[in-house]
């Protein structure tokens, strides 16, 4: 879009940019080092983040909690997969491919789910994942409940896959950063706070919800082909299982939504705190995550991240307010929030 | 369509310099007009033959209005007589079952609600809807987005320290008082740059000073030359601020005329302004209703104090209610009014002193002990449950063990109180008007049986004629032995009935004495703002921001 003559947080984004591109190109550059073990646990990683950060942006910062990622990695995962065994297009193709299906079903979808707010759109999108699964367990061009194998000779693996895989977390996290500090950023905000007194501002309150569900559909549609390249085989029971909805809530949630680098904590936490550490254990694990969630959501609503920075104090964080640390300050110094 | 549209439009204005362009029309076309507009930023609205129905129920019929360019103008009428509808059918918020809306040559009954802004119409809330996540800035600065082209940030400063928002700028928003609160939903629909600006009963719960601020705020924004369309209740704003009032009721225009025509139109006095007996004088009622000195103490506070986290809200208070009395506390927002209810009844926790009720020490009383005790809260906002019926609600309001002949009792007690309960027993308690709400909200409370009835802010939002009809029931609800606590914001109401009255600034008591010393102007300021504080306000308050040249023609110029 135009840049706008508001002032936006562009220059306070600079920092935070830098460093993006600092980290993705050492990320990059890192791929010979890492071994195979490394290498597949980072694929894994990154695709939570990218999933994380995507739902970060649609429930965090523009209101719409969503329960549907499942369906759009699952478009994304099939799409790439389709593409391979029936076409002999380059992997590459295949790739974008799963990205423009996501956004298509996600347009799609906008005409009955924006029409949906709150738990009303939780429900919906949570409809639309498991609508998905069953048509894929029951389409037999796809491999039926059994799925696809993709032709290992024709996709990405080992490191190749790592850089993809940090590009397309890079990509959610870059779009996070611009929700984070433009104006429309700032307009997605209002309308989750809002939404008629948005619109009364002249805030076009469908669209923003549209340009908000459709790049992170298409994002979490990318982090969909990723996991069909690593895990190789795909089926309705794996990528389009409603875990990976779950998750993206629960490392949102638990790092902090709408702030940047809340979901990237609820990363490490989730998976190292709970699914590693409990891998042997499944049912505990199920139990101990739900805890924590309850826990979070009961004492610490903001996320674990928001909680450290005011314990910590954050010097470059006093920024945007969020509403836990809303309390009357001294008129002439700036409320010391953290929110990076 | 529009163009066609648009050159078969009555021009109403005159004088007006507006070249508006149709909506969807380029960026840069607006951009010219608002330099070409100068001075006189308004622009004329036209409503024409505009209707609105909710399934059955007509909410507006066939309403006219035109507002020339730069004019001030108040709708005024009893709760539901469709005043708010005809704002939201402005604004875009309903869309109208007939008639049509132009602002200059644009029309706008089929633009969605941010199409509306962008044209030039901002409405400012009767209950500010402020995005509480963000600071008071950047509030502003989504409103400043509307406009093309946005508002510069010079602009954002202009209006954040024209509505003495300056220093608050990097607040959180949901931090600010009531009527910090007003400014900011002002400051943000003076942001999106409006040609037309509707105020919704901001002035409502506003007292003193606050009032003053408020009508000056509102007469700085008329004097740039922007459109003012205000629905409002109180009739100095009205007097002070417009040329013109138009009347409704039952969704039909009644009058429309100057402030003084309409104020002396009996029909007008009839349906909305009531008997204007707004000073009978206390004795008149203590006539009748005469207080021993000796009656019993139903309710005593001593020395308390409370608050939240750090902060208290009311300090060192005592007061003593007897049996029979009505007790008014007055007080500016924010100076304690509703911690002092919350603490009677044990919503909010008392830090020091005690609190003694019916001969019983209820300090430490849980909430619903109180209540059984015979102490009824009516709380501020009514707080029906608008999807039950009037009868369901007040069922609500009787302990849950009394048998049912009792409880009928009660409610044909409540019933001979306020008969429109009565007729409108069956009815959904939200499809009736305010007033009747609030009634209502009385009603349920009496259905405790209360020995002492807390009442806050029940007058709030209500027409003149509502008000008259509440406060004669009080009258007799007090001439059955009930003591009320009455909580109000209407000073003159509130102190012609009550037998004593308690001041609160800042969490502490001013006066406490009798109603009829605090009837005077002065005294009331006195009490309500203190004479030391009075004066470090006026010297703080920024310099009046110049009618000419328009404040935000500077921020134009930057942009070109």
């Amino acid at each position: 879009m135009k840049t706008p003559s508001v002032p936006t947080g562009a220059s306070k984004a600079l920092w935070p940019a830098a460093s993006l591109a600092a980290l993705t190109v050492a990320a990059f550059a890192l791929a010979p080092a890492l071994s195979l073990g490394q290498l597949d646990l980072s694929v894994t990683l990154l695709t939570y983040l990218t999933i994380a950060q995507a739902w970060n942006v649609l429930a965090g910062f523009s209101g719409q909690i969503s329960l549907g990622a499942a369906a759009f990695m699952a478009t994304g995962g099939y799409t790439t997969a389709l593409t391979l065994v029936h076409t002999g297009l380059p992997w590459p193709v295949a790739f974008l491919g799963a990205g423009v299906g996501a956004a298509l079903l996600a347009l799609l979808l906008a005409v009955p789910l924006l029409r949906l707010r709150g738990d009303y759109f939780a429900v919906g999108t949570l409809a639309v994942s498991i609508a998905i699964q069953a048509l894929l367990s029951n389409w037999n061009w796809a491999g039926g409940a059994s799925g696809l194998t993709l032709p290992t000779e024709r996709i990405p693996s080992g490191g190749n896959l790592y850089q993809i895989a940090v590009l397309v977390a890079a990509l959610a996290m870059a779009l996070t950063l611009y929700v984070r500090h433009s104006a429309f950023g700032l307009r997605l905000t209002a309308v989750r706070d809002n939404e008629p007194a948005a619109a009364g501002l002249g805030v076009s309150v469908y669209w923003h919800r549209l340009a908000a569900l459709v790049p992170t559909s298409a994002l979490t549609g990318l982090a969909g082909a990723v996991i069909a390249f690593q895990f190789v085989v795909i089926s309705p029971d794996g990528v389009a299982s409603v875990n990976w909805s779950l998750n993206a809530v629960l490392m949102s949630v638990v790092g902090g939504a709408g702030t940047v680098l809340g979901p990237v904590v609820g990363v490490g936490v989730v998976y190292y705190g709970l699914t590693r550490l409990l891998q042997d254990q499944q049912t505990l694990s199920l139990v101990i995550e739900g805890l924590l969630l309850v826990l979070i959501v009961r004492f610490a609503p903001q996320g674990v991240w928001p909680l450290v920075c005011r314990a910590v104090r954050f010097p470059a964080a006093r920024r945007r307010v969020s509403p836990a640390t809303a309390e009357t300050g001294s008129d002439s110094s700036p409320q010391r929030v953290c929110q990076p | 369509m529009n163009r066609l549209d648009a050159e078969t439009t009555p021009h109403a204005g005159g004088g007006d310099a507006d070249v508006s362009s149709p909506p969807g029309a380029e960026p840069r076309t607006a951009a010219s007009s608002a330099t070409l507009r100068g001075t006189s930023p308004g622009a004329p609205l036209q409503v024409r033959g505009l209707a609105k129905r909710f399934g059955g129920v007509t909410a507006l019929d066939g309403v006219d209005l035109s507002v020339a360019s730069g004019e001030a103008v108040a709708v005024i009428g009893p709760n539901g007589a469709g005043k708010s509808t005809l704002l939201k059918l402005i604004s875009g918020v309903h869309r109208p079952t007939e008639g049509e809306v132009w602002l200059g040559k644009q029309r706008l009954d089929r633009m969605p609600v941010h199409r509306i802004t962008r044209t030039g119409v901002a409405l400012a809330h009767q209950v500010p809807r402020p995005f509480h996540g963000l600071t008071v800035r950047d509030n502003v600065r989504i409103g400043a987005m509307a406009g093309r082209p946005h508002l510069h940030s010079d602009g954002i400063d202009e209006i954040l320290a024209q509505c003495r928002l300056d220093i608050k700028a990097s607040r959180p928003a949901d931090s600010l008082r009531v009527l910090d609160l007003k400014r900011l939903e002002v400051a943000r629909a003076l942001a999106t740059r409006p040609r037309l600006l509707m105020f919704d009963e901001v002035a409502a719960g506003l007292v003193g000073r606050e009032l003053d601020e408020a009508i000056d705020l509102i007469r700085q924004v008329h004097a740039q030359g922007i459109t003012v369309l205000l629905v409002e209740h109180i009739e100095r704003v009205v007097r002070e601020l417009v040329d013109r009032v138009l009347v409704l009721n039952w969704g039909r225009p009644m009058a429309e005329g100057a402030p003084a025509e309409i104020a002396a139109n009996e029909e007008v006095r009839a349906v909305y302004l009531g008997d204007g007996d707004e000073t009978r004088t206390p004795a008149a009622r203590r006539a009748a209703t005469p207080t021993a000195s000796d009656a019993a103490v139903v309710l005593a506070l001593e020395s308390v104090s409370a608050g939240y986290g750090d902060m208290l809200a009311l300090r060192d208070f005592s007061v003593r209610v007897q049996a029979g009395q009505i007790v008014t506390v007055l007080g500016a927002n924010g100076a304690g009014k509703s911690t002092l209810c919350a603490t009677i009844m044990g919503a909010v926790e008392a830090r020091s002193g005690s609190v003694h009720a019916l001969g019983q020490d209820i300090t430490g009383m849980a909430t619903h002990h109180r209540a059984r005790l015979g102490i009824a809260h009516c709380q501020e906002g009514r707080r029906i449950f608008t999807g039950l019926t009037v009868a369901e609600n007040l069922m609500l309001g009787a302990p849950l063990a009394l048998a049912r002949d009792e409880v009928r009792g009660r409610m044909e007690r409540v019933h001979a109180i306020f008969p429109v309960l009565a007729e409108r027993a069956d009815q959904p308690a939200g499809t009736m008007s305010g007033g009747q709400q609030q009634m209502l909200a009385v009603g349920r409370a009496l259905m405790a049986d209360p020995q002492v009835l807390i009442c806050d802010e029940i007058s709030l939002g209500l027409a003149p004629v509502a008000i008259d009809a509440l406060y004669r029931a009080l009258a007799e609800i007090n001439s059955q032995g009930v003591a009320i606590v009455l909580v109000e914001q209407n000073v003159k109401r509130a102190l012609g009935i009550a037998d004593h009255a308690v001041v609160l600034s800042r969490g502490r008591v001013s006066y406490s004495g009798s109603p009829e010393a605090l009837l005077s102007d002065q005294a009331l300021d006195a009490a309500y703002f203190g004479t030391a504080d009075a004066a470090s306000a006026a010297g703080s308050s920024p310099p009046p921001v110049p009618s000419a040249p328009h404040p935000l023609s500077a921020s134009e110029g930057d942009l070109s």
